[in-house]
């Protein structure tokens, strides 16, 4: 199944394209408010003419032939010195007149941010934990493996969110909480891949050789361990992304009106009756996001591990 | 044996007690204080320092944990600061309504995951099995929420089938009938969607162990003395690969009661995910706890 590989490697490389390049892509600066009176909860593809006035822009909805007035909710006004600007809303705009496009792809930011850096966090964490405990064994290795068990024992959901909800609410917050409570299956798999190892002859005999530890550990371990734990990471990786969402949505994430996928949804709830759209493509975002490390974990676990190829 | 089995039990209660005083610690180290919400001129500061005396909140925090220990072992949960009942009653009243949920929620799942996945597994490799592939893959992808919000622009704002919210209508016919109906119509939205957005995991679990279970001797032996193949598929090899499964049971329920929390905030259900979202935002350490 090389397709899946290639597919979700080509929307991930896409995705972070976007991400990198927000700044380029977006049409508008996703906090600006356009018009806030006159160009709010705008249905897709819809196009309006900005008018700058100085302090503040308007959003026309109609030019007359000569350019020289405009009409803007209902009434018709002369333009004054600057050329109305035509401008279209492809992803429509949110109720403060946002431009949904430009939020959606700043969005795409801050899911990947928190993402990559949890992901690390909990595979550093993980390698870690799972690493001494297997190579030690005996106490060290049963207390951290209780540790892991309590932790494990919880809904992450729950855990997440009250530490979110009580402590603290930033990027870095989210980052550490979703970061200390994700390690445990790397540990668990890094642990018993090591168990695995040790008691094989292959070691005793590198070991026979007299090479120094942090040589066995770089250059005969790790590459065992390696295989299984980043076939975890990328179907981890979606899950912290939901997660991270989740918590955006019911407010303990990150936190308008800096744009994340889960309070874009969050802020369009109110609206759901009159603008689909608000909720509709960040949610879609997400998904595809999701979807594509799936498919990531999905290839790669058919390209690395033994037993299912073939 | 007997000297395994004490083993185990000390070791859950062991991890029993890291769980409890780990959360017991989270909650209480936190920033923020109950009392925040009481802050208001038209409330006597006496009459604050008297309320924080009778929650125990004024004592050293190790005293607090101690008590609050014991009074836990012992079944008292302590009393709920926003809701002035005990505890363990705010809990006992919302429970029926998440266990309505997320029980229904499960049939769902189950209904649909392990015939799916045993197809797939019968068909491995097949055109069939690599769509619910993705299509599993999908749905795990997709955040309950999304879908739930995309499932009340659908069957509520667009085609007003299903009602938005809330556990039952306000006005509502006398009787056990219309009670019932009325209970179930607002059941079926956020049943379907909690139920179908963990359907992809079912069809994926189901799949994998069942595979497995295929290429093993019995089978092989069942099929030899001509037991039919739909047979052998269904109830046999479902039958040996049940014990994974409910393996799986254990290890999606905290995924259900998470996705339950959220669609409770979303659809204004009144369970538990409800009274744990308002516990956390006032603080009320008790509630949270239990």
């Amino acid at each position: 199944m090389r397709l899946e590989l290639r597919c979700s490697l080509a929307l991930l490389l896409l995705l972070l394209l976007v991400a990198v390049a927000a700044p380029w892509l977006a049409p508008l600066d996703p906090n600006q408010q356009v018009d806030p009176a006159a160009a709010r909860l705008l249905p897709p593809g819809s196009t309006r003419y900005l008018i700058d006035e100085g302090a503040r822009t308007l959003a026309a909805e109609q030019l007359s032939p000569d350019q020289s007035e405009y009409l803007r909710l209902g009434s018709w006004r002369s333009v004054s010195d600057s050329a109305p600007q035509p401008r279209r809303f492809w992803l429509g705009t949110d109720r403060y007149g946002r431009d949904v496009a430009s939020r959606v792809v700043y969005g795409a930011r801050a899911s990947l941010r928190v993402a990559v850096a949890t992901t690390l966090v909990s595979l550093v964490l993980g390698l870690l934990v799972g690493g001494i405990a297997g190579w030690r064994g005996g106490l060290v290795d049963a207390l951290l493996m209780r540790m892991a068990d309590a932790l494990f024992a919880f809904p992450q959901l729950f855990l997440v969110l009250a530490a979110a909800a009580l402590w603290s609410t930033g990027e870095l917050a989210i980052v550490v909480i979703l970061g200390t409570t994700s390690w445990m299956e790397t540990a668990r798999i890094t642990r018993s891949e090591i168990l695995r190892i040790r008691g094989t002859d292959a070691l005793d005999a590198v070991r026979g050789l007299g090479l120094s530890p942090p040589r066995i550990l770089t250059h005969h371990l790790l590459p065992f361990v390696l295989p299984p734990v980043l076939i975890h990471t990328a179907l981890r990786v979606g899950d912290i992304i939901l997660i991270e969402a989740s918590l955006s949505f019911l407010g303990f994430g990150i936190q308008p009106p800096n744009p994340s996928w889960g309070n874009l949804i969050a802020e369009a709830t109110d609206v759901l009756d009159r603008a689909w759209w608000v909720a509709v493509f960040p949610g879609a975002a997400l998904t595809l996001t999701v979807l594509a490390f799936g498919l990531l974990a999905d290839g790669l676990a058919d390209r690395l591990d033994p037993r299912r190829q073939g | 044996m007997l000297r395994y089995v004490l083993r185990r039990i000390a070791a859950s209660a062991l991890l029993l007690f890291l769980v409890l005083t780990g959360v017991f610690l989270l909650l209480r180290l936190a920033p923020g204080d109950p009392m925040a919400l009481l802050e208001t001129p038209r409330i006597p500061a006496e009459a604050r320092e008297e309320l924080r005396r009778s929650w125990g909140l004024d004592q050293p925090l190790a005293t607090q944990y101690v008590r609050w220990l014991g009074g836990t072992l012992a079944g008292d949960w302590g009393t709920s600061f926003s809701h002035h009942r005990p505890a363990t009653d705010v809990v006992r009243s919302a429970l029926p309504a998440t266990l309505w949920l997320g029980g229904a929620a499960l049939l769902l799942q189950l209904l649909l995951g392990l015939p799916l996945g045993t197809l797939a597994a019968r068909r491995a490799g097949s055109l069939g099995d690599h769509g619910l592939r993705v299509l599993s893959l999908s749905l795990y992808a997709t955040p309950t929420f999304w879908l739930g919000i995309v499932a009340l622009l659908c069957f509520t704002y667009r085609w007003p089938i299903f009602p938005p919210s809330h556990l039952q209508s306000v006005f509502l016919a006398p009787g056990a009938i219309p009670l019932w109906s009325d209970r179930l119509h607002h059941l079926a939205l956020p049943v379907l969607v909690l139920g179908i957005s963990g359907v992809g995991g079912w069809i994926r679990y189901t799949r994998a162990s069942v595979l497995e279970v295929l290429s093993q001797d019995h089978l092989v032996a069942l099929r030899a003395r001509g037991i039919p193949e739909r047979r052998v598929l269904w109830i046999h090899a479902l039958r040996s690969a049940l014990p994974s499964l409910l393996q799986v049971l254990g290890f999606t329920l905290p995924l259900l009661l998470s996705g339950a929390l959220i669609l409770e905030v979303l659809f204004s259900w009144p369970g538990l995910g409800q009274v744990t979202y308002g516990a956390l935002l006032s603080r009320d350490y008790p509630l949270i706890l239990a």
